[in-house]
């Protein structure tokens, strides 16, 4: 049987740091994932995974075993991105102007892959809208547990899931009719 | 308020789920980043008495300009090319050897500079050292 996350943290709290690496193992894809998705950026992305995992990492000591592992440091994740979109102000004009000279220069003979269509059409969603519909469909994540880790209201972030949706079909469904 | 399950189709939300894998390398540079915070937190006295971890990174982050300067300066900055860390360190506590405010014990934070691998910052010539 698989060794919960709650007897790794113990390991690890007793001084065995070698055991941190099955919590990297078990929850680097998922906060990846997370955070390739919010930020659109690998390295940045990579960063912001690593700078997660070191700070849960040196305050394992404030974390509760009532509470999963996973939603802890994904918790820490997605303040470590609002920080980083809030820093990088600079950096949001020039990756929306990116999107405009992309669109723009968009050659035809390229093939857009769904995927990529997505990515996009995420980058132009505001951060609280990505953020909410990320932890929703992403991470499947239920309300309350988005509540949790973001510090909003359920009723405030089920409008956020809705206007995500919106916007995101609003944005990718004339395309794909278009084909 | 419509269920949002109804907005965004099956598909959409199956690529949302995809997994992104950032690769095997990805996972080790970050128990890298893990061993190195490991070291360090062995490295630094917990608070004792009256000297308090604020005062003793203004310590340490005071002593390494100094250092930094005085290592440039008798090398005619050119000596600090390829210097580490380690180099950086082992100077400081060679030149502050007859004082008595080095309170880490000089091995283990060698020891955290060897984990890091960091090269030792190279102030530019004439430039004060600045740190972002």
């Amino acid at each position: 049987m698989q060794e919960s996350d709650a007897a790794v943290v113990r390991r690890v709290r007793a001084g065995d740091v070698e055991a941190f690496a099955l919590l990297v193992d078990r929850h680097h894809a998922r906060l990846a994932r997370y955070a390739l998705r919010m930020m659109g950026d690998r390295g940045e992305a990579e960063e912001l995974v690593q700078d997660a995992f070191v700070r849960a990492y040196g305050a394992l000591a404030r974390y509760k075993e009532r509470e999963q592992f996973g939603a802890w440091i994904l918790r820490i994740l997605v303040n470590r991105c609002r920080s980083s979109l809030a820093r990088e102000a600079r950096r949001l004009a020039a990756a929306a102007a990116w999107i405009h000279e992309t669109a723009a220069t968009f050659d035809p003979a390229e093939p857009i892959t769904q995927r990529d269509e997505l990515s996009a059409a995420l980058g132009r969603l505001p951060a609280d809208l990505r953020e909410a519909v990320l932890l929703r469909y992403a991470d499947e994540l239920g309300y309350e547990e988005i509540s949790a880790i973001t510090g909003a209201g359920i009723s405030a972030l089920k409008m956020r899931v809705k206007r995500a949706c919106e916007r995101l079909r609003a944005m990718l469904e004339p395309t794909r009719a278009g084909r | 308020m419509p269920d949002a399950e109804s907005l965004l189709s099956r598909e959409l939300r199956a690529l949302l789920r995809e997994p992104v894998d950032l690769g095997p390398a990805a996972r080790a540079r970050v128990m890298q980043r893990v061993r190195a915070a490991a070291a360090l937190r062995a490295a630094v006295p917990r608070a004792r008495g009256a000297v308090r971890a604020t005062v003793l990174g203004a310590l340490l982050a005071a002593s390494f300009v100094v250092s930094i300067v005085t290592a440039n300066a008798r090398s005619g900055g050119n000596g600090t090319h390829g210097r580490t860390l380690a180099d950086t360190i082992a100077v400081h506590f060679a030149a502050a050897s007859d004082a008595d405010w080095p309170v880490i014990a000089r091995e283990k934070l060698v020891a955290v500079a060897d984990v890091t691998h960091d090269l030792a910052p190279k102030p530019h010539p004439g430039a004060p050292a600045r740190r972002n």
